[in-house]
């Protein structure tokens, strides 16, 4: 027998008033690879994503049900605080969020927020964790230039770079590469299938293209409903589920 | 015909957009004027940074209200503007959706109320208050109308403005950057800080402009409630007189005293100097802000 997974979803389920977005959802996520959440769009991907993100808190009028364990914590527990849920994951959303403020600060926000103050170990972290983005000999002269001034495949490169200096471990992607480029999309692609050896990687696409190229591991989520999942080899080759057949085969989208 | 039509709508629009732009001029251009007559007797830097006012003896000094309009706009400033500043932070940030909804009208309203009533108001409670409360917390004496006074009931009808514009700020920055903010593990309260009010810092600078714009040509309450004494105030706890109240308790009243006149012409027009002075600068600020944000 296989042992248990860091992150199980168990029975959940999220409404917004009297609209269900997610319907009893069970799904274990393999670590250290990369699991791709895929369907039309409302079908709630991105509210799976950010439920395992606690991002959905402050939404009004949220009703979540059901558990989610990262080893054996249940994050919906009223006793687990967010902000200690959310350092354990690093969030990469669909158009690149750059923070308000220097190319070194957006890396330094994260690690200066969970308390360290040390300029120079802050210099050190933050030239690896560009270094480790590729995107070192890119800004190492604008480290104090606004942000925004990155190209976007540059912003989202360092997004990417800034939720992974507070030492996730598990890395969410929301749609990463819909604002960019084919290019910056590719290099996006590369570094989470590099992470996969260090990290458990969920991304959300509707890129079906794309989940061939990067998925370890498939999810197909329709109308709120995990309708299949399972390895990716065998989910393109034999989808068990008629609906999998229809999505896949462009029949619905 | 069509064409004709729309050159004659476009010309008269460009009119009716200069008036209002050239009306700034001509005001003060009138003012200068009418205040020729009293630049004749003294000079424009006597006239300003002179203490002494005896206009029956013919000395005009106007510190005291310029101090006075200074003061009352500062101490309303120092306490609206954090006051209304956080406010607007937690009805954007905290408060759910129903407490949100069910404030922002109520908070409009207070914009709407008559100035007067505001100046009744400060009689009625803020007066006694300072004078028989605060001022004796600090051992002094207050007969409670003074500049502590015109600060506080100016800090009120100052603070709709302020929340209001902050309000519409905070609600442009876009909810992503709050959740990026949020899933490096910041609390709320640390997305505020370094993400929202940095995000906000230019629309937030303009919302205390507004608001201080406000403060500085605000007359009637504030009258009501300084004190109105032509003395430099020493204290929050004196009384003052700012320049909007000389002009308005005197105009067409003091008449026969030779020059008065032309010397609230002259008030007149250190006030809209004072106000053009401050919103320059804060254009400027502004830039400079928008340039180190982006």
């Amino acid at each position: 027998m296989e042992p248990q997974p860091h992150l199980r979803i168990r029975n959940l389920s999220v409404s917004y008033g009297a609209q269900e977005v997610l319907k009893n959802v069970s799904l274990d996520v393999p670590d250290r690879k990369i699991t791709v959440i895929i369907g039309p769009s409302g079908c709630g991907k991105t509210t799976l994503l950010k439920s395992l993100n606690r991002l959905l808190d402050s939404v009004d009028g949220v009703r979540i049900e059901g558990h989610i364990f990262i080893d054996d914590e249940d994050i919906y527990d009223p006793r687990v605080e967010a902000t200690h849920i959310r350092k354990k994951m690093g969030l990469l959303s669909q158009k690149p969020q750059v923070l308000p403020m220097s190319v070194f600060d957006n890396i330094a926000y994260g690690p200066k927020i969970h308390g360290l103050r040390d300029r120079k170990r802050l210099r050190v972290l933050v030239e690896r964790e560009l270094k480790a983005a590729g995107l070192w000999d890119e800004v190492k002269d604008r480290l104090h230039e606004p942000a925004s001034r990155l190209s976007v495949g540059q912003q989202q490169r360092l997004c990417l770079a800034r939720g992974l200096a507070v030492e996730p471990e598990i890395i969410l992607g929301d749609e990463p590469t819909s604002a960019l480029d084919p290019q910056s999309s590719r290099i996006v692609e590369q570094r989470l299938i590099a992470l996969k050896s260090e990290y458990t990687v969920i991304v959300v696409t509707h890129i079906l293209r794309q989940a061939r190229r990067i998925a370890d591991h498939l999810a197909f989520l329709y109308l709120g409903e995990l309708v299949e999942h399972g390895p990716a080899a065998e989910f393109f080759a034999n989808p068990r589920d008629p609906r999998t057949r229809a999505y896949l085969t462009g029949e619905i989208s | 015909m069509r064409r004709l039509k729309d050159l004659l709508a476009r010309r008269a629009m460009f009119l009716l957009t200069a008036v209002p732009g050239l009306l700034v001029f001509l005001m003060l251009f009138g003012l200068l004027l009418r205040s020729r007559a009293i630049l004749a007797f003294h000079s424009f830097t006597g006239l300003l940074f002179g203490s002494g006012w005896h206009p029956l003896k013919g000395e005009f000094g106007f510190l005291p209200f310029l101090a006075g309009t200074l003061w009352v706009t500062l101490v309303a400033m120092i306490i609206a503007v954090p006051v209304s500043l956080l406010t607007a932070v937690y009805l954007s940030e905290y408060a759910p959706r129903s407490v949100r909804e069910l404030t922002k009208p109520v908070v409009d309203l207070l914009a709407g109320i008559p100035s007067v009533v505001y100046g009744v108001w400060g009689v009625l409670m803020v007066v006694p208050f300072v004078g028989k409360v605060l001022a004796p917390l600090f051992g002094v004496y207050s007969s409670g109308y003074s500049v502590l006074s015109g600060g506080i009931v100016l800090a009120i009808m100052v603070f709709p403005t302020i929340i209001h514009v902050a309000l519409e700020v905070f609600s442009a920055v876009p909810h992503e950057l709050r959740e990026t903010s949020l899933s490096l593990g910041a609390t709320t309260w640390e997305t505020v800080k370094h993400v929202v009010l940095r995000k906000g810092l230019q629309g937030i600078f303009a919302a205390v402009v507004l608001g201080l714009s406000r403060a500085f040509g605000e007359t009637m309450a504030v009258l009501m409630v300084v004190g109105n004494v032509a003395r430099l105030p020493k204290s929050v706890f004196d009384p003052a007189y700012p320049l909007p109240a000389l002009i308005a308790n005197n105009y067409g009243e003091m008449m026969s005293i030779p020059r008065y006149d032309s010397a609230l012409m002259f008030a007149a027009l250190v006030l809209l100097l004072v106000v053009l002075v401050f919103n320059l600068g804060a254009r400027f600020i502004l830039v400079k802000i928008e340039r180190k944000v982006e």
